[in-house]
């Protein structure tokens, strides 16, 4: 059924829409496999590209990051063996001399902290209680417990330790978000480590960082250290409710790069430094990454539609092109068809197959064309030598039936009657002779046709009586020439000369409707249907008495058509009736 | 009939594009409707509190792509302030309007046509006397309460006289707070021996404090919000009491940190301010796009000691980060 289908929609009638079909078939497959391989390909290139935006965003952040803390590395380094710094927490001076080494750091201190905005606090403190935090004037928290921080107790262990972010409540009435790095400083008299440096960088500095970051709608950046705890995240308050979660264990145990979370949505993409040991971890919804592909899946579809549409309008211009010298040469060919070759066909001035078809076609016409007028001559030339051989065949046959009377009448000694008929002959012969036109009118032939009658009336003396009853009208009527005096001759030889006692022939001419109808009546012996068929019959055994009315006949037809001619009505013992009927033109 | 054909298919691929466009204008229309949430809270954010809830509020704007405005009026006393914010906020037609009201009525003629003008009603922090809105996200002070009670408890006997500083008497979380307070604990309830009023008003708090300590020889003081602790903690500081009675305060602010550092409170029950606000976009934004969403939150309390006020998840919430 759908087979049928399909072999009935592919079987067009015009090469049109083969070509428009074919091609609209072809170009939406070639667009359908261009549209499905950019389709599929639309995922990995928006994964690769967002992969590449973010691990770039994050080991910016990293290095901004590093070099913050190394800045502070550099700082710590140098104070922890600065003599002033350790002059003023191990050496048993008197305070006076304290005093002015803690004038001295202070200075210093506020030279870093004023270079340096995102320095909150630095300050030492001694194992023994004696600190300088800023400046002389700073004031420690009272109740605050430090020795207790971490970042006091593993410096005080000799080593350098950044902390996650905090508050860091060592000064009276300041409550600051930072991240402190600090330092054990070495007593050198004893060897032992007796004071530490810290440095407290501030955390708006990180945060201000990430959220700079600008991933996506809903995407963010945030960063965990070494242990899990997380230094910065948009959502640590949330975390911390537990009203959102953050795998942190996942980020630990991974080994970089990016990864699908357990809940399928985010995608993790980290980034370790190992200056600090801390992860940035950028954050992207899978959901809105698929937004983003199917915006590009939308334009890929669009651009296919637009493409279809654009080849469907190339395909149907194009084919347009290629079949209308088609069509008009068929439009032509129809024309030829239905028998008009008179049409006008250009020469075409494309060199491809149609256009060469199409010369073919009107070098064809051409000679065909010529082929019907060299018939049309051809037939118009045998017709005229048709006429001149019955004009010719008329004359001979005539003058032998009439030569035939004189001898008969000078037989008899008749000198009188044969000067008379010889007279009549030689007027008639005088008639036929003068005239070389085919045409004459009814008059010159009822003219031609009483000289006849004048001979044949001595021929037959009393046999024959004629009457001649023609309307004004006709006479003037031209006819071709020769076609009554055979009619009477045959009225005579067939109908009068074995009739007994006397014979009439009567000679009418009037117009019937649009015709012109001359009747030659005789009384004679009348003519049997075969008879009058056989006088018709061209071919037949050559009889000479037949000659005459025959080609009558078949002149009459050449000249007027086929409608027109002559007619024959005959009864036997009553007489016939010939009709000569030829169109009336005034 | 071949002309046919071919216009047949011209116009089944228009008809194509049509309908494929169409519908990628679709897709694209909805994408663009993203919930539009005017949020009108007591007070313009000033205090750490309020801080925290909008800072709340505009990151679960944010990671629900709404578009939100918040509008507040000039103090928490403004009646009329907000309830005109409330009649604009009306007029600019959003999909939801999330007000914590200054009133219990008040507020209440005026939130009516918010719902009358079919728009959502989300409460945050607090609500008003009938229960006309769509869902409400408040911290549930009962539990607030228990919190103190079950510390309270563990650090007391059967000879220990117990206090109350309160608020307002007619307050609904005053009252709350307390039950929760009482219900804690357990068979010492009986040992509170009197309950003063604030009137949420620092001077009144000391004043009514001082009287009670000098009327009584106080062990444990429960204060019921912040006035009242800090109120209450400026007396015991000035009879010389302070470390040496249990005092429990409720909500933050520095002064009252200070205290806790200090010694002075033995711990703080603290209200999550920061997801009350996340929480009460979150579920405006869910009463627009969702068919079903929680009507009643509790966003949550924390009781912080001194000994773990600088715990990472403690010192979140009592110092919340705001960039600076």
């Amino acid at each position: 059924m759908k087979n049928g289908l399909i072999t009935k929609l592919l079987k067009f009638k015009s090469i049109r829409t083969t070509i428009v079909l074919s091609f609209t078939v072809l170009i939406v497959s070639v667009v359908l496999i261009f549209a499905a391989i950019s389709y599929s390909r639309g995922e990995k290139v928006v994964f690769s590209i967002a992969t590449d935006y973010v691990t770039q965003l994050n080991e910016q952040i990293n290095r901004n990051i590093d070099s913050y803390i190394s800045y502070m590395e550099n700082v710590a380094q140098l104070e922890v063996n600065n003599e002033d710094v350790k002059e003023y927490l191990f050496a048993y001076v008197n305070d006076s001399k304290k005093m002015i080494i803690g004038e001295t750091i202070s200075s210093q201190f506020s030279v870093l902290r004023e270079t340096r905005q995102d320095i909150h606090n630095i300050g030492i403190i001694g194992k023994d209680g004696s600190y300088l935090i800023n400046d002389r004037y700073v004031v420690m928290n009272e109740n605050v417990e430090y020795q207790k921080m971490d970042w006091y107790q593993e410096a005080l262990k000799g080593r350098m330790v950044l902390t996650t972010s905090h508050v860091q409540n060592i000064v009276a009435d300041d409550y600051q978000w930072v991240v402190t790095l600090s330092n054990g400083i070495i007593n050198q008299k004893t060897g032992e480590v007796e004071g530490v440096f810290f440095i407290d960088l501030n955390y708006s500095l990180i945060s201000s960082l990430c959220e700079s970051i600008d991933l996506s709608n809903r995407g963010y950046v945030f960063i965990v250290d070494e242990l899990g705890n997380i230094i910065y995240h948009p959502k640590q308050q949330l975390i911390y409710s537990g009203v959102r979660e953050e795998n942190i264990e996942e980020i630990l145990t991974s080994k970089g790069g990016s990864y699908l979370t357990a809940d399928g949505d985010k995608i993790y993409f980290t980034a370790k430094s190992e200056n600090t040991g801390w992860t940035v971890v950028g954050v992207n919804y899978k959901s809105e990454m698929m937004e983003q592909m199917n915006e590009t899946r939308q334009m890929y579809v669009v651009l296919a539609i637009l493409l279809l549409v654009l080849a469907t309008v190339l395909a149907v211009i194009f084919s347009n092109a290629l079949t209308k010298p088609i069509k008009e040469l068929r439009k032509s060919m129809k024309e030829v068809e239905s028998g008009n070759f008179d049409i006008q066909l250009e020469d075409s001035d494309s060199m491809n197959e149609i256009g060469r078809l199409q010369n073919s076609f009107r070098i064809m016409i051409y000679k065909i064309r010529q082929l019907i007028e060299n018939n049309k001559a051809e037939q118009e030339a045998k017709r005229k030598s048709e006429i001149r051989a019955l004009q010719a065949q008329i004359n001979p046959h005539f003058l032998y039936n009439t030569l035939d009377s004189i001898i008969w009448m000078a037989e008899g000694s008749n000198t009188e009657e044969v000067i008379q008929m010889t007279s009549a002959l030689s007027k008639l012969l005088r008639k036929s002779i003068s005239n070389e036109d085919e045409l004459v009118t009814l008059d010159r032939e009822i003219d031609y046709v009483k000289e006849y009658l004048t001979i044949q009336k001595m021929r037959y003396q009393d046999k024959l009586e004629y009457e001649i009853d023609v309307d004004i009208e006709v006479l003037r009527v031209p006819i071709a020439k020769l076609v009554l005096q055979p009619l009477v001759e045959n009225a005579i030889y067939h109908g009068i000369k074995y009739k007994e006692g006397k014979g009439l022939i009567q000679i009418k001419g009037f117009i019937l409707g649009s015709d012109v109808v001359v009747q030659i009546k005789d009384n004679g012996m009348g003519m049997s249907e075969e008879k009058i068929q056989s006088i018709f019959a061209q071919t037949g055994p050559a009889d000479s008495k037949r000659v005459g009315v025959q080609n009558v006949h078949s002149r009459l037809q050449l000249y007027y058509g086929k409608d027109y001619g002559l007619r024959y009505e005959s009864k036997i013992g009553e007489g016939t009736t010939a009709s000569i009927i030829i169109p009336y033109l005034q | 009939m071949e002309k046919r054909k071919i216009l047949i298919v011209i116009a089944a691929v228009f008809v194509a594009v049509a309908g494929i466009l169409f519908s990628i204008k679709i897709i694209m229309n909805t994408r663009t409707e993203l919930p539009y949430i005017i949020y009108i809270p007591k007070v313009k954010a000033g205090t750490d509190f309020w801080l925290s809830v909008v800072a709340g509020a505009e990151m679960a704007a944010k990671e629900n792509e709404a578009t939100l405005e918040i509008n507040a009026p000039e103090d928490e006393m403004d009646v009329e302030g907000q309830n005109k914010l409330i009649l604009k906020a009306i007029e600019k037609k959003p999909d939801a309007i999330v007000v914590s009201p200054n009133s219990l009525v008040g507020n209440l003629e005026v939130l009516k046509k918010v719902k009358e003008a079919g728009i959502k009603l989300v409460y945050i922090d607090s609500a008003s006397s009938e229960h006309i809105q769509d869902a409400i996200i408040a911290t549930d002070n009962y539990q607030a309460g228990r919190k103190m009670g079950e510390y309270a408890k563990k650090n007391i006997d059967e000879n220990s006289v117990i206090g109350i500083v309160s608020h307002v008497k007619t307050s609904s979380t005053a009252t709350e707070r307390e039950k929760g307070f009482r219900d804690a604990l357990g068979d010492y309830e009986s040992q509170i021996t009197e309950v003063v009023y604030s009137n949420s008003d620092y001077e009144t708090g000391y004043q009514e404090t001082m009287k009670l300590l000098e009327k009584y020889d106080i062990d444990v003081l429960a204060c019921l919000n912040e006035n009242s602790a800090v109120g209450a903690a400026r007396a015991v500081v000035e009879k010389g009491l302070g470390g040496k009675i249990i005092m429990i305060g409720f909500d933050n602010s520095t002064e009252e940190i200070k205290l806790l550092e200090a010694g002075v409170f033995s711990a703080i029950v603290v209200q999550r301010a920061y997801s009350m606000g996340y929480l009460g976009i979150e579920t405006a934004v869910k009463s627009v796009t969702q068919d079903t969403w929680s009507v009643n939150i509790d966003s949550g309390s924390l009781l912080i000691t001194k000994d773990n006020m600088y715990n990472p998840e403690n010192q979140e919430v009592l110092f919340p980060f705001y960039g600076n």
